[in-house]
């Protein structure tokens, strides 16, 4: 993971719409990230939106459609989020639907335009990428 | 057997990666700003699943047909291409066939249909 290092952190600053502000970027922290939030386009009132719980135990699950995709544990160093997770396919895609078992995965999502109720991030899974808008809920 | 070879590699380190157009499926791009009604984790995953269950049916097909091809060699020289399946007999390509089938790697309407393809064209 810590191959990732600094190139990672480049290519998550370079595509920031705001990369450029001259506001200073605060941090995520192990308290911070505790809590409920909603990613991307959906919404905290919609059950059906996806939806990532940091716990503060540790544990951490993503669900949607009121489904939990993945449960796992999370860790944050350095602005990155390392997730830690088991799911299993079938609920992942509709061409997974066949496909039994739970399997392992260690994603990293690097966090940046981090502000008191949301953050952004660029979520890593080997050559897979994918970039997050995260809001948190109220409890 | 595809996603069983698949969880090796998933549980595996992460990598920067600077391909950033690795969607679902291997085709969408899946960085993209536009693309927020796709879900994140579930997209991050379901792209590396999907894309090794590709990679591993491209592995055994290049598999199948290199042993295809090394069976009708008759000199030292092993031919960087085998057989196509037009240049198979039709009892050849069955088996081949019901070779991914046993094997998982087509689905059973994918079989059937296949099939009777071959057979059509007996």
């Amino acid at each position: 993971m810590i191959r990732a290092g600094s190139i990672l952190v480049a290519a998550a600053l370079a595509v920031s719409p705001c990369a450029h502000a001259a506001a200073p970027e605060s941090s995520l922290t192990d308290t911070s990230l505790v809590g409920k939030w909603v990613v991307n386009i959906g919404e905290c009132s919609d059950p059906n939106a996806e939806f990532i719980t940091f716990l503060k135990s540790g544990a951490v699950e993503s669900t949607r459609n009121g489904s939990a995709d993945a449960v796992g544990f999370w860790r944050l160093e350095n602005d990155r989020i390392y997730l830690n997770v088991l799911a299993t396919p079938a609920r992942l895609h509709e061409k997974l639907k066949d496909v039994n078992g739970y399997y392992p995965f260690d994603i990293t999502v690097a966090t940046f335009n981090v502000t008191a109720d949301s953050f952004q991030g660029v979520g890593i899974l080997d050559d897979q990428t994918r970039y997050g808008k995260f809001t948190r809920c109220k409890p | 057997m595809f996603v069983k070879l698949a969880a090796r590699s998933l549980a595996g380190s992460v990598v920067i990666a600077s391909a950033l157009f690795a969607g679902v499926a291997g085709h969408a791009p899946a960085y993209a700003h536009s693309d927020w009604a796709a879900p994140f984790l579930g997209g991050i995953m379901a792209g590396r699943v999907l894309t090794n269950m590709q990679n591993q049916r491209a592995q055994q097909t290049r598999a199948m047909q290199e042993m295809a091809g090394e069976g009708g060699s008759t000199g030292g020289h092993s031919r960087p291409t085998s057989h196509s399946p037009a240049q198979l007999s039709p009892q050849e390509r069955l088996q081949q066939l019901d070779q991914l089938a046993a094997g998982g790697y087509i689905t059973p309407q994918e079989y059937k249909a296949r099939r009777e393809a071959i057979l059509n064209g007996m």
